[in-house]
Order: structure tokens, then C-alpha cells, then sequence
């Protein structure tokens, strides 16, 4: 029983998976190079600290592959519940870091509530809709089920933190779109959401409005808002067919590139390993993506479907943004690179919900040889 | 659906990237080094300034600027928390700080140490955030404060590549103290200089060379002690002492008093005649003390013998001006060691006009006077010194000049024409560096170059004999076991239109141990008022600090010497 369990077990899936996180460990590694502070304990270093992280969030998704997720779907309302807490939580004891207040202080690691958020609200976002997926086609419920990411999404936004209520409006429109609602529903939406835009862009706080002007024109001020960006590109553009070398790209080394261990990684990778980097990392990207979605047609029931397809959405959709962002071809959002950026919140969720995914698959054999 | 979404996202990404980084990969590498080279420099390490035993008396330390900038800074109130402990700032003060969004960037502590710096690294590292900037500057210390003040110089403290330096070593040294200021492109990683990558577009800085003096801290020490403690007991104005090698010409301690602390501080705001160096940049006429070049001159070109005697009538006509001596009274028959040993202004004008002017006035000059000593220092002046032929003087002036009236000269041109007699006759040229060096190895060593033999030998003999006999008897000189030579000095100063009545300048140059020399010390007190004598004020000074120079030296006792040679 335990053996036939590692014989269905995505090993394609979990392959892809280590070799994107240590793509990650070797540019954290690379970007943090000439930053150590002396005298700083080893373990307190991003590179460990991304290492243990890794390690901590494999066994959790190989926890989480060898347990029923249907214990998910009991406990879907608890989840929930936590996850709005968390999120509230942040406001009364989180740790405020530079204008945000993204984080709860867990003593020797900082949660990022909003980052296991994305994760856990998909599979209760995907229980909702599986119990619900005649009701959907009706209007009311079609909104209830806005209402349902919506709540989340807010407290997000409020922190505030639009690239990651974003991350999570796009996996509610796929799941949605899944679960089967009316194209007409969300036509009204978009419609809807078209009208209310101009209101929509009053609510943006300064610096995200700042962010759009800047992506429409780097120039604009290319020592504020607009240097990352600009510095982003240079350092891509630098690293050619075949990159400068790894630990050798002078915009990294320089640290010209701010934050480029977390949302600007890739830069790292694009002046250090080139073109040639960009390319399999996003080939090894697509494998991820492609073996999740290979699981969503896969699956027995439309609970782990609809999880699955909400994994690959995350994946895909943070992918995505976070390497245009990069390349200056979408505004800056702050979204990390999934697996590969710095961050323990981010990458644990991301493997638990990657350990969800390989249960569906588990389970779906299970089934089919029962 | 989903899938070919992604798909075409990704090579839409790629056909980007294709884009930027082969298409346009030269253009963008350029642009990166024109941001890299930006001018961002990084300052090279002045040289360290050392006396003679490596004590360091300045030297370049690091402090740094730790400055935000508000802009990206979205809870003034939180990171203000967590910097206030850490740069010892007001929480309150600190908020305003952040919040002032009206300044690009908002300067919170200018001179933090190390420690703090690494903190706010720590700080901005954790929280990834551009908000915080640390920039590392060079400070110059000082450690010894006013110590030699006059020779160190100072330099002026800014946050720039290069310091500007004026007076003493630190001008007159600059080019060897400045190093190379190196450059490179990264404004970020101030704290770790040794950062290495496959780039060439670094230059990283050469550190300036150190420079190691000949002054003696400790001899510097007492110097400018007994110095400040005549002043203040003899109600002066101000004073210099110098302490010398004569054998070589290395200046062991020179001293003016009121000096200044060159450390930068808000309060540097004092006058700038200050910063000159008395012992080199400023002429006085030396009076009494003159006569020692005067009888040189005299015994040298045989117009005296030790042994010879003139008649004094208590004056004498030169060029029509007539000239007493200092208490108006006639000595009879006078021998050459009284002369000296009443310094008798009449005995001193005999001797010049037996020499005549052409004579007298080629001593003058031989024994270094009316030109720079050639020192390794800023601003020397060459004194004022009227020869015949030159328009301006008189026939009066070859007989004031005998005893030191109507010529100016520097305490270091004195210095060095007395320091000439101790020396066999040798005129010693003064220098202030010793060496100097780069990273620990001596790069260049000076070497004194052998100096003008100005007077024979055996006179120079003659004269300290001369200027040992004239001296005993004095009390106030006397330390038991060791022959002093030297010459009291009571100077009158010149006003417009003749000689201020009350003021003088109160010398006393002198060399010991007479027969081997190993010291010159010229004691230079400005307007004392207590008592307006050489012999009362600056005497006890050269003694006191004779008295410790043969301790901390260790010289031994004339007749322990006279008995092992």
C-alpha cells in the first residue's frame, strides 16, 4: 500500500520542483553574496534561512501528499475562518516593515499571513465551488463566490498588498471558469468591474498608482520609482546570450539590483546565466505548470480538480507577473517567483499546496486500482 | 485553457527576453556602465602621521552617514521605532524625520561608528528596503590634540574623496599623505570595500603613504609644557620653543604657544594667523642672542682671538648713530668671553665694524639668515635683512645688526645658526620627516645632506669654550655635572617709528652638553611681564628642559663621558 503510494507519486512533478528551488538557493546565494554583514551567525543568513526553509516545506508537502485531502474539504469552514484571522492579525501584533505591515512575528520566523493565505483559500475557494457547482450557474451564487475571495482579497489589498490580491482574483476567475459559471456572469463582471475602474484607481495608494506611471515611462524617474525597473532591465539586457557567470554579474555584485534576492531574482539569474538561464527556468517553470494541470484532468472529483487548477494558476499567474515585471513588460507588483525568490512564507505555501496536488494524484490511482 | 495561456504567456516572456538580452544586449551593457562607473568613488585612507617612535599624532578613521529617504518610506512611526534605539535618536525626532517627503533624502546620524552601521545594514537587509542608506566617510584624528599643532597642519573635514590640507605636514606632505582615491559603480555596499568580481571597472583606492617625523612625542611634551608654564608664570604673550639635533638638523620638538586642536570641530573658528607656525613663519629681531654669530665671525676671520680684549666707552658711533649699551655704562677693558657674558652691545658693534660690512654681512648670510632654512614645512619665511647695496640700508645697520637689532630673523633660522657653532662650525639643514612609508616598509628614508661648514672647526670650539664661560656663574643655568653653552636675549620689539618702550622678546638659545652636543634649544618668550629679561624668563625654561632631555635621553654626565672617551 505505503509503496504503490511513492509509485503514483509525480516524480516528474517533484523533480522540477527541487530544481527550480535550487536554481532559487544558488541565486539567493549569488545575490547575497557581497552583503554579509561580519560577525552575523550562519543560520541567520538568507541563504540558510532559504535552505531550511526548502527543507521544512518538502517535508510538509510529503505530509500533506500522504494525507486524504478530503480532511480539507471537513475542515474547509476552519480554514477559512483562520485564514481572515490571520489576516486581521497582522494589523494587531504584525511586525510593521517599512510602510507594510505584512508580517506576524512568529519568534525565529516572520509569517506572512497573505502568502499561506493565497494557497489556503484556493482549496477552500475549491470546496465551495464543488459543493456549489449547479448553484453557480445562478447569479446570486456566481457573486457569493466573489464575495467569498473577495473578503480576503480586501484585507490583503488593505496591508497593503495588491500584487498578491491580484494573484488571488486571477485563481478565483480560472477556478470559476472551471467550476462552469456563465460566460455571461462574467462578462456582467467585467462590465461591472470597467465602470467601477476609475473608482478603483482612486482607492490605489500612492505608490502602486506611481508604479503604473512608471511602467508606461521608466524614465520618468529613473532614481525613484522608476529605478528598479530600469536597473531590472540593464541587468538583464547585460547578461546576453550567455550571462556574465554566475556570482559574477556586475549590476548584482554592485548592488544596483535592490531586493534582488526576492522579487528581483530573475534579473539575477538573466544577467548571471543569460539567456540560456531565462530559457530553462522557464522551460522548468512549465514542466511544473504542465504536471500540475495534467493532474486537474486527472482527477477523480471536481474538488481536487478545481484545487489543482488553482495551484497551477498561482504558479503560472506569479510566474508570469513576477518575470514581466523583470523584463518591464508589466508594472511592478511585488510578486515573488514562485519556488525561486526569497521568502519562507511564500515557499512553504507553495509546497504544501504543491503536497495537496500530489495527494489528488495519489488518491486518483488509488481509486482507479482499488 | 489555462495551459495555452501560459504558454503564450511564456513566450511572449521569451520573445522579450530574446529582445533584450540578444538583440539589445550591447546597448544595455553600456548603459549598465555608465550606471555603474557613475562616479561613485571610494576615498582612499590618508596616510598616518607618526613621531619618531610611531606614536601615531593623526590618522584617518571611518564613520558613517546613515541617511533615508523618506519617499519610500510608508510608516515613518514604525521604522522609527526600530531605528531609535539603535542610532540613540528621539523616536519623536526621528518621525518627523522620515516623514519630511518634501527632501529626497534626510541625513539621521553623520558620524556613526561601525557598530551602528552594521546594525542598520542588519535593519535594511531584513526589511529589503531602499529606504535606508549608509555611506562610509573618513574622519582625521588627531589623537593628541594640540600636540604640535603647528607642525601637523589640519585638514579640512567634508564628506568628499579628497580632504584639503593646510599648514604644517599635512600641506606640505599632501601629496604623499592623499594615497589614490579609487572608484566604482556600487553606492550600496559601502561596508564591505573588498568586495572582488570578474570586472575590471573597479579601481580600488591606494591608501596614502604614513609619514614618520623626527619630533619626539614625549620630548614634544615637556616642550610644550615648560612652554605654556613660563608663559603663564611670566605673564607673556605668547612663546616658542624648538628643540634640535644639531648634529643632523632633525627638529625633536617644535612648539608654539597658543597652539590650536586640529580635530574638526564645530568650533574651529579662530583666527587664521593661528595656523601659521611661529618657529618657521615668523620673523623677530633676535637681539643679544646675535652676538653669538657676531663673535663667529669675528674669531673666524681672525679680526679677534679668544684671548683678545677692546676698550669700552659705553658707546660708539656707527654711520653716525650712536650706540650704548644696555645699562649705558662703559666696561674698560673688556675681554671677548665678558663681552658675551655682559652683552655688551658696544663689544658687539666693535666687532662688526672691525670686520666691515662685506665681511660681517657674508657671516650673516653664510650662517643661513636672509633665506629659507629649507625646511620640510609650509610657509617659511626668510626673515627681513637690510645688506648694503640694496637701497634701503645704512651704515648704522652694520652696528645694530652686531647684536641683533633692525634684522629679522625665524626662532628656526636662530636655531640653526646656533646649532652651526654646537656642530664643529656645520650649518645643519632642519628637517622635520624622517621617513616615510607604505604599508610598514620605509619607502624613502631621509638622509641630512652634509651641511656648509660656515665657521673652522677649532673656532667653533673656541666660541662654545667662550659661551660655557660666560654663562657660569648664572645660577638660574646651572645643572650640576653637564657644561652648557648659549647665549640670553632680550629683544626690543619695533614699533612704527622706533622700539615699543615696555615689551621685549625674552630668548635664550643654548646647546648642551657644550663638548658633545646633542641638543640646541631655543626658548622664545613674547612680551613676558613679570620681568622683560632672557636671563630671567628664558633661562629656567631651557634649564628644566635640559635638565629632563639629559634623563630621558640618558646622557650622561661631562665627566663620565670625558672619562670613557
Amino acid at each position: 500500500m505505503r509503496g504503490r503510494v511513492w509509485h503514483h507519486f509525480d516524480f516528474v512533478l517533484f523533480g522540477a520542483t527541487l530544481a527550480l528551488i535550487a536554481v532559487g538557493i544558488a541565486l539567493i546565494y549569488s545575490a547575497t553574496l557581497a552583503s554579509g554583514i561580519h560577525g552575523q551567525d550562519w543560520w541567520n543568513t538568507f541563504l540558510a534561512r532559504q535552505v531550511i526553509y526548502a527543507i521544512v516545506g518538502i517535508a510538509l508537502m510529503l505530509l500533506v501528499a500522504l494525507t486524504d485531502y478530503s480532511i480539507f474539504a471537513n475542515v474547509n469552514h476552519l480554514i477559512y475562518a483562520l485564514t481572515i484571522l490571520s489576516l486581521i492579525l497582522v494589523y494587531g501584533v504584525g511586525r510593521v516593515s517599512f510602510g507594510a505591515q505584512r508580517w506576524i512575528d512568529l519568534g525565529i520566523f516572520p509569517l506572512q499571513p497573505s502568502e499561506l493565505a493565497k494557497v489556503l483559500l484556493i482549496i477552500v475557494l475549491a470546496k465551495f465551488l464543488a459543493d456549489r457547482q449547479e448553484d453557480l450557474k445562478r447569479l446570486p451564487y456566481f457573486l457569493l463566490s466573489l464575495l467569498y475571495v473577495a473578503i480576503p482579497m480586501v484585507f490583503i489589498y488593505i496591508q497593503p498588498d495588491l500584487g498578491t490580491a491580484i494573484v488571488l482574483g486571477v485563481s478565483w476567475f480560472t477556478m470559476v471558469l472551471m467550476a462552469g459559471v456563465r460566460l455571461r456572469h462574467l462578462a456582467i463582471m467585467a462590465l461591472a468591474g470597467l465602470i467601477a475602474s476609475p473608482l478603483l484607481w482612486y482607492s490605489l495608494q500612492g505608490y502602486m498608482r506611481e508604479r503604473i506611471f512608471v511602467f508606461f515611462d521608466p524614465q520618468r524617474d529613473p532614481l525613484g520609482a522608476g529605478y528598479n525597473i530600469n536597473q531590472a532591465r540593464i541587468a538583464v539586457g547585460s547578461g546576453g546570450f550567455l550571462g556574465q557567470g554566475f556570482a559574477r554579474g556586475s549590476q548584482v555584485q554592485l548592488h544596483f539590483l535592490r531586493v534582488r534576492h526576492t522579487d528581483y531574482i530573475f534579473s539575477v539569474l538573466g544577467e548571471e546565466l543569460g539567456f540560456v538561464g531565462v530559457v530553462l527556468l522557464m522551460l522548468l517553470f512549465l514542466v511544473v505548470i504542465w504536471r500540475i494541470l495534467r493532474v486537474a484532468e486527472m482527477a477523480r472529483d471536481t474538488f481536487g480538480q478545481l484545487i489543482a487548477c488553482g495551484i497551477a494558476t498561482v504558479v503560472a499567474f506569479q510566474a508570469i507577473a513576477n518575470i514581466g515585471m523583470n523584463i518591464g513588460l508589466l508594472p511592478a507588483s511585488g510578486v515573488p517567483l514562485p519556488f525561486v525568490s526569497y521568502g519562507g512564507s511564500a515557499l512553504i505555501a507553495l509546497l504544501i499546496g504543491e503536497g495537496v496536488v500530489q495527494n489528488i494524484i495519489i488518491r486518483h490511482k488509488r481509486l482507479e486500482f482499488q | 485553457m489555462l495551459w495555452v495561456a501560459t504558454v503564450v504567456g511564456v513566450l511572449i516572456l521569451t520573445g522579450r527576453l530574446f529582445y533584450w538580452q540578444v538583440l539589445r544586449h550591447g546597448d544595455l551593457q553600456e548603459i549598465g556602465r555608465t550606471w555603474q562607473l557613475g562616479d561613485v568613488p571610494i576615498p582612499a585612507l590618508r596616510g598616518t602621521i607618526m613621531d619618531h617612535h610611531g606614536f601615531v599624532l593623526a590618522m584617518d578613521e571611518y564613520e558613517f552617514e546613515v541617511y533615508a529617504t523618506p519617499r519610500d518610506i510608508r510608516d515613518p512611526e514604525g521604522l522609527a521605532a526600530v531605528l531609535a534605539p539603535v542610532l540613540g535618536i528621539e523616536q519623536s525626532t526621528l518621525t518627523s524625520l522620515l516623514s519630511r517627503t518634501d527632501q529626497p533624502s534626510v541625513s539621521l546620524a553623520w558620524n556613526a561608528p561601525l557598530e551602528v552601521a552594521r546594525q542598520v545594514e542588519g535593519i535594511r537587509d531584513r526589511d529589503n528596503t531602499a529606504a535606508l542608506g549608509i555611506s562610509a566617510a573618513r574622519k582625521r584624528v588627531y589623537p593628541e590634540k594640540q600636540l604640535a599643532s603647528h607642525v601637523m597642519g589640519f585638514v579640512t573635514y567634508d564628506h568628499e574623496v579628497d580632504y584639503d590640507a593646510f599648514y604644517g605636514i599635512e600641506e606640505s606632505y599632501n601629496s604623499e599623505l592623499r594615497g589614490q582615491p579609487g572608484s566604482w559603480g556600487g553606492s550600496e555596499d559601502t561596508l564591505d570595500l573588498s568586495i572582488s568580481i570578474g570586472s575590471s571597472r573597479i579601481t580600488l583606492p591606494r591608501d596614502g603613504q604614513d609619514i614618520v617625523l623626527t619630533l619626539d612625542r614625549t620630548i614634544q611634551h615637556l616642550t610644550e609644557d615648560e612652554l605654556k608654564k613660563t608663559i603663564d608664570e611670566y605673564g607673556a604673550e605668547r612663546g616658542t620653543i624648538i628643540v634640535m639635533d644639531p648634529r643632523s638638523g632633525a627638529i625633536l620638538a617644535m612648539a608654539s604657544y597658543p597652539g590650536y586642536d586640529p580635530n574638526p570641530t564645530l568650533e574651529h573658528r579662530i583666527s587664521e594667523d593661528q595656523f601659521f607656525n611661529p618657529a618657521v613663519s615668523e620673523a623677530f629681531e633676535p637681539g643679544s642672542v646675535f652676538k653669538v654669530v657676531t663673535m663667529a665671525a669675528a674669531l673666524d676671520a681672525g679680526v679677534v682671538g679668544r684671548y683678545t680684549t677692546y676698550y669700552d666707552q659705553g658707546q660708539i658711533f656707527v654711520g653716525g648713530h650712536l650706540i650704548y649699551n644696555w645699562d649705558r655704562k662703559a666696561y674698560g677693558t673688556t675681554s671677548m668671553t665678558d663681552l658675551l657674558k655682559y652683552s655688551l652691545n658696544v663689544g658687539a658693534a666693535t666687532l662688526s665694524t672691525n670686520l666691515g660690512s662685506e665681511r660681517f654681512y657674508d657671516y650673516v648670510k653664510r650662517f643661513g639668515f636672509g633665506q629659507p632654512t629649507g625646511i620640510d614645512l609650509p610657509y617659511e619665511s626668510k626673515g627681513l635683512m637690510r645688506v648694503p647695496g640694496d637701497g634701503s640700508w645704512r651704515e648704522g645697520d652694520l652696528g645694530t645688526n652686531a647684536f641683533g637689532q633692525g634684522i629679522a630673523v625665524t626662532p628656526l633660522q636662530m636655531i640653526a645658526a646656533v646649532a652651526a657653532v654646537a656642530n664643529d662650525g656645520v650649518l645643519p639643514k632642519p628637517y622635520v620627516v624622517q621617513r616615510i612609508e607604505q604599508d610598514g616598509q620605509t619607502i624613502e628614508e631621509y638622509d641630512p645632506p652634509p651641511g656648509q661648514q660656515v665657521i673652522s672647526p677649532w673656532v667653533a670650539e673656541e666660541l662654545t669654550e667662550m659661551l660655557v664661560e660666560a654663562l657660569s656663574g648664572k645660577e638660574n643655568l646651572e645643572i650640576a655635572g653637564y657644561a652648557i653653552a648659549g647665549k640670553t636675549g632680550t629683544a626690543q620689539i619695533p614699533v612704527a617709528g622706533g622700539y615699543h618702550p615696555v615689551d621685549t622678546v625674552a630668548c635664550f638659545v643654548g646647546y648642551a652638553p657644550a663638548r658633545d652636543p646633542q641638543f640646541v634649544i631655543l626658548v622664545k618668550i613674547d612680551k613676558p611681564t613679570k620681568s622683560p629679561w632672557g636671563s630671567v624668563v628664558a633661562v629656567p625654561a631651557f634649564r628644566r628642559l635640559a635638565n629632563q632631555l639629559f634623563v630621558y635621553l640618558g646622557i650622561p654626565p661631562d665627566d663620565f663621558r670625558v672619562a670613557s672617551t
